[in-house]
């Protein structure tokens, strides 16, 4: 599903960001990505969307190689991908049903497999009541769950959640992890940078520890023993900064 | 795409006029009154050079014929006179005619005796057509055998010529430079208006849109701010036109009067004043969002 080879990145200001990674995710996985601000995290995220071009390496995404891909191949990688960020991201002069709605437009939905497809996600989301309201009406986890709504409404195989706990109180980031965690058993693979402890030690999953730009830990593939938080950055081991 | 999609994307590029509707205000006032400013310069040039052309062909060439030509050599000059290209009008006075006008004019009992030897001689009054011709045009004429002598109003013509050339360039340069002037404020207003939408850009990339497809709106969104900004400032300029006109024309002064006969009629002009401002605006309108769109595609 995603498989990273010695992927180097360097900005044109010389700037190192990742230093030969390599990073295997399979189908069907839930993975956390953890690191200090700064570690690379989102350099990662930007190559797995293709905003970016490995300074060297190879990178495969749902069985497209970002490094020979063409520009106007790009939207067709997106498709394949859902992603969720920390800011939510809606468009405010929509309402929450065409915020969903917006992603099957764009992609040349048919107008009746929206009306069929958009009501089944809000209500997968719960949000079913809230089809009507403004971005601006709701709270910061309804807003992100409208997001993820919006990830999820193109049936994408790879989920890409940047901090989508991060502008949501911590009681509701149990919510929408947990509904990640749903997704996931459905045969969806999920890819989450976090920066909350909290969440890595409540479900189990694979951690991938980035630091100074190179994987510091993972915790392997599915199978392996989980441990939490190995690289000891909650544990005040390691310096946050 | 399907036609759902394109009606969709249609809809879109009306929507964000509305959901936008400061900036698309702002950009169809900006375009509307350089279009306006362009259009009536243009217009001012034109009519300086159509009022230059009239009273420039109030300026007439006498061709006075020599006295001893024969018939055969009078028609063969006349001829030749009609036949140059220049000449905008050619009108012959016979001796008889000229010895005719005088007398009505002064009384049988003055010239008595002249009809058996005239002392008038047969004379051409010609105009030309473009007024810088009127130098060239009299020094053909006096080269001719037959011709005695050429008056020509030169001097005025040199005056009619120099403004003609001024209200060329000068036309020309306030053109270039409103319409230079225009491109930065159009350009720069629809950046502003495509940068209040560069989240919507940008989330229409990160759900696999295509660039096609994102550019869409904005171009039916150009083409709507050129179509509208085109009206307006054909409208705007049709009733200013219009209200000079008429206080030209209601102007005692008799020169005045004859000035404004001149204006180049709104009927002639709002076609091709109507076609340019229109496509003017559309090109404008749509290169500005492209341009503008160019650097939030990237990502």
């Amino acid at each position: 599903m995603v498989n990273f080879e010695h992927v180097t990145m360097i900005y044109d200001n010389g700037a190192v960001a990742l230093k030969d990674i390599n990073l295997h995710i399979d189908k069907g996985e839930f993975a956390f990505i953890v690191g200090a601000s700064g570690a690379g995290k989102s350099t990662l995220m930007k190559l797995l969307m293709c905003e970016l071009t490995p300074t060297s390496g190879n990178i495969q995404v749902n069985g497209f190689d970002l490094t020979t891909l063409k520009r106007r191949k790009i939207p067709d990688l997106r498709r394949t991908l859902g992603v969720v960020f920390q800011d939510f991201r809606l468009i405010d002069s929509m309402n929450v049903y065409e915020n969903v709605a917006f992603a099957l437009r764009v992609t040349d939905t048919s107008s009746k497999m929206i009306r069929r497809r958009v009501p089944y996600i809000l209500g997968l989301v719960e949000l079913s009541d809230k089809a009507k309201c403004m971005p601006r009406e709701l709270s910061g986890g309804e807003q992100q769950r409208v997001a993820l709504a919006r990830a999820l409404v193109n049936n994408p195989a790879f989920i890409i959640a940047d901090e989508p706990t991060g502008n949501i109180d911590p009681a509701l980031s149990y919510e929408i992890v947990e509904l990640l965690n749903e997704i996931n058993r459905c045969g969806t693979t999920i890819l989450m940078v976090t920066h909350q402890h909290e969440l890595v030690t409540r479900f189990p999953k694979r951690v991938i520890t980035i630091e100074n730009g190179t994987i510091a830990s993972d915790t392997g593939r599915r199978g392996t023993p989980f441990q939490a938080d190995p690289a000891g950055i909650y544990r005040g081991e390691a310096s946050l900064v | 795409m399907r036609s759902g999609s394109l009606r969709y994307l249609f809809r879109e590029g009306v929507r964000s006029v509305w959901v936008n509707r400061l900036m698309s205000a702002a950009s169809v006032g900006v375009l509307s009154a350089c279009l306006m400013l362009i259009g009536s310069a243009v217009l001012l040039a034109a009519n300086v050079k159509s009022m230059v052309g009239f009273v420039g062909q109030q300026n007439e060439i006498i061709v006075v014929v020599s006295d001893s030509v024969t018939d055969a050599q009078l028609a063969e000059l006349d001829d030749t006179i009609k036949g140059m290209e220049e000449l905008a009008s050619v009108k012959f006075t016979s001796k008889e005619q000229a010895l005719i006008s005088q007398i009505e004019i002064y009384g049988e009992s003055l010239l008595a005796g002249f009809e058996e030897d005239n002392p008038y001689p047969d004379m051409y009054s010609v105009t030309v057509k473009n007024i810088g011709d009127v130098e060239r045009v009299s020094q053909t004429l006096a080269e001719m055998p037959e011709v005695e002598q050429v008056r020509s109003p030169e001097e005025f013509a040199d005056v009619l010529v120099s403004i003609e050339k001024m209200v060329t360039v000068m036309g020309a340069l306030v053109v270039i430079v409103l319409a230079v002037v225009s491109l930065v404020i159009i350009s720069n207003t629809i950046r502003i208006a495509v940068f209040n939408r560069r989240r919507e850009v940008n989330i229409m990339k990160y759900v696999g849109a295509r660039d096609s497809f994102i550019r869409l709106p904005f171009v039916i969104q150009g083409v709507f701010f050129g179509i509208l900004s085109a009206l307006i400032a054909f409208f705007v300029v049709w009733a200013g036109y219009s209200f000079i006109y008429a206080l030209l024309a209601q102007n005692g002064s008799p020169w005045i009067a004859q000035a404004a006969a001149s204006i180049i009629p709104f009927e002639t002009i709002w076609l091709p004043l109507l076609v340019s401002f229109g496509g003017a605006g559309i090109v404008t309108g749509m290169i500005g969002s492209l341009l503008s769109l160019r650097k939030h595609l990237k990502v």
